[in-house]
This record gives C-alpha cells, sequence and structure tokens, in this order.
C-alpha cells in the first residue's frame, strides 16, 4: 500500500518533507517510526489523515501521515 | 479633529493631580483623546479599543526569548496591567536573544530589568515582576488575569499552567521554540492541546539540540502577543480551533485542526 508521509521541522534534515512510502500492508505508525529512525524521545504530535493518531494506529493505502518533533523552548 | 496628548504633559499632569499616568490616560481616551504614543495604533485600533486595552490584565510566566519580546510588543501597545513571573537572573548565554538582556544586565533579575525597561517604554504600564517560579506564587494573581500567556521554556510547567488556566477559566496562549521552529496555538478551558503534545514528562524538546535562535523567539512572540490583543478585544482567531507550526527554514506555516485522538 502507498501511504502519503509528511515530516517537519528537524524530522526533514536528512530525510524529506514529503514523499509516497511504499509500506507494507496493515502496518502501524510505529512501523514508519522505525523505518524512518526518527528518535522517540523528540516525538511531537501525530496526525493521520488531519487527526491525531497514536503510534499504535493502522495505516490504510491512501492516508496521509504527519509526524512532529516536540518543541518546548523559550 | 482627534487631539494627540503628549507623554511629557500626561506625565505632568498625573504628578500636579496625584494620579497615575495610565488614570490620567484613560481620562484622555474616555473624551477621544488618543495619547500621542499610541498614534500609529490608530485607527487599527479605535480609541474605543484602545482604553479597553489600558483596562487589560494579561500574565506572563517566563520571562526570556519568548517573554521578553510578548512584553516589549503588549507594552507599546498600551496593555495597561502587566504581570510577569521568573526567578532567573541574567547569564551570558541569554544575550543570543533576550530582547532586554545586556552585558551591563548579567547576574540581575530578570523581571526587574524587564520592569526599567517598560518603564521607559511606556509610563502608563502598571507593570508587576515577580522574582520567582509563577509555581510558588500567590495563585490569586493568576485569578485576576484576562489572558496569561505561556513563555515558559520547559515542558512540565507549561502543563501545570495548562491546568491552572482551566480552572481558573482564563485563556492561554501558547508557544514554543527550537531552532528554526515554533509553534502557537490558544488554550481555551477545556481544551487538552498541549496534553496532547506533551504526552511524556520524560520527551525532550528539539531545543535541547538545535538551541534558541533570537528571530524565531522574537517571531513566535509576536504572534503571541497577536493572539493575545485579539482575545483581549473579542477577536475571533483560527489558532483557537489550530496548533500553528512554524518552519523559518523553509518559510512553511502549517495549520493543524485540534481534535479528539483518532481511534485506530
Amino acid at each position: 500500500m502507498v501511504v502519503k508521509v509528511k515530516l517537519f521541522a528537524t524530522f526533514r534534515q536528512g530525510r524529506f518533507r514529503e514523499k509516497d512510502m511504499e509500506l507494507p500492508d496493515g502496518c502501524t505508525v510505529e512501523w514508519v517510526l522505525e523505518h524512518l529512525k526518527i528518535p522517540r524521545r523528540q516525538l511531537g504530535i501525530i496526525y493521520l489523515n488531519g487527526l491525531a493518531a497514536s503510534e499504535e494506529s493502522v495505516l490504510h493505502q491512501g492516508d496521509t501521515l504527519s509526524i512532529f518533533p516536540m518543541v518546548g523552548g523559550g | 479633529m482627534i487631539k494627540w496628548p503628549e507623554l511629557k504633559d500626561i506625565l505632568a499632569l498625573a504628578k500636579e493631580r496625584g494620579l497615575t499616568p495610565l488614570e490620567i490616560e484613560k481620562e484622555h481616551l474616555a473624551q477621544g483623546e488618543v495619547p500621542l504614543h499610541y498614534q500609529r495604533n490608530y485607527s487599527t485600533i479605535s480609541p474605543a479599543e484602545q482604553l479597553k486595552l489600558l483596562d487589560s490584565r494579561v500574565g506572563v510566566c517566563g520571562c526570556g526569548g519568548l517573554g521578553m519580546n510578548v512584553i516589549n510588543y503588549l507594552a507599546r501597545l498600551g496593555v495597561g496591567h502587566i504581570t510577569v513571573w521568573d526567578p532567573d537572573i541574567f547569564s551570558e548565554n541569554n544575550l543570543n536573544r533576550q530582547l532586554f538582556s545586556t552585558f551591563d544586565s548579567l547576574g540581575k533579575s530578570k523581571v526587574e530589568v524587564c520592569r526599567t525597561f517598560v518603564q521607559k517604554i511606556n509610563p502608563a504600564v502598571s507593570f508587576t515582576a515577580i522574582p520567582a517560579k509563577w509555581e510558588e506564587s500567590d495563585a490569586d494573581l493568576i485569578y485576576q488575569q484576562q489572558v496569561m500567556v505561556d513563555a515558559l521554556d520547559n515542558i512540565p510547567s507549561r502543563l501545570a499552567l495548562a491546568q491552572v488556566c482551566e480552572k481558573a477559566n482564563i485563556p492561554l496562549v501558547h508557544a514554543a521554540v527550537g531552532g528554526w521552529y515554533g509553534q502557537l496555538t490558544v488554550i481555551m478551558p477545556g481544551d487538552r492541546i498541549l496534553q496532547e503534545i506533551y504526552r511524556s514528562s520524560d520527551q525532550q524538546g528539539i531545543e535541547k539540540e538545535q538551541g534558541t535562535l533570537s528571530f524565531t523567539a522574537a517571531i513566535l512572540a509576536g504572534m503571541e502577543a497577536v493572539e493575545t490583543v485579539k482575545l483581549l478585544l473579542g477577536i475571533e482567531s483560527d489558532v483557537r480551533h489550530n496548533l500553528c507550526l512554524v518552519d523559518l527554514l523553509n518559510m512553511s506555516l502549517d495549520m493543524l485542526p485540534k481534535c479528539n485522538t483518532n481511534v485506530n
């Protein structure tokens, strides 16, 4: 299946901004995080098709997944 | 034709009548006269709105890269009552971004230095400086504010402030920065967006690696001031319904709708 993956802020560095990824059927957000080596301690909010999702959320053909790092400085 | 009273006359009149400059400015505005130092606010901000700003109470938690810029913007706009909490003193690594930090101010209380600058920027502002953590201060002070601004630099304190604001039924303007990036939202009571963003206390923001740049802090602080003024003047804003993500490296701004966590 193909899922559009969008990365934001520092997660773009050395990866990409947006990519149609070929993923195994029924895989989860966690699988994508592992595959892209996203550092978990920096993981912020995850959006799936415009709705807040979790690492356990299951992906489907045509989904759009957006992954954001956590920002906390002032 | 509008009259534009000058600040020197406002200060002299306040002294003569034993009133505060804020009280004199309010009298002028009630008569449709706009103090000259607010002339360029006009007519985006009407005399009635300017009077409303002078009557407003805003609390700013954190007096660093974000906080000092927020205070600067609010003081210049003419927000009448500003309270700020921060226990820190200036250190050399603040000089890259904190607006009122100077070589001479190293070792001095941030909120006290801030008070001196605000008095020079706008002597009509009633400025309350609290050189302590907001968590350790009198909670009543937060309850007296119309809007609270989150200009903190750590996640546990941000989450605790959101809880207090919810309990006090006060809107909270939130921003956070790291490197080229920032986020902004307005949290109305009942909105749990911060708990969604900061899900675990052992998480680490990108600022630990990326640092905090002057322009990122100033831009996000400016956006916080924008949303604060909209709240004070009763202007609707999309930022209440979205999380706004700012990427200055790619000059992009994404608005993510707030909603409950999706079920698989």
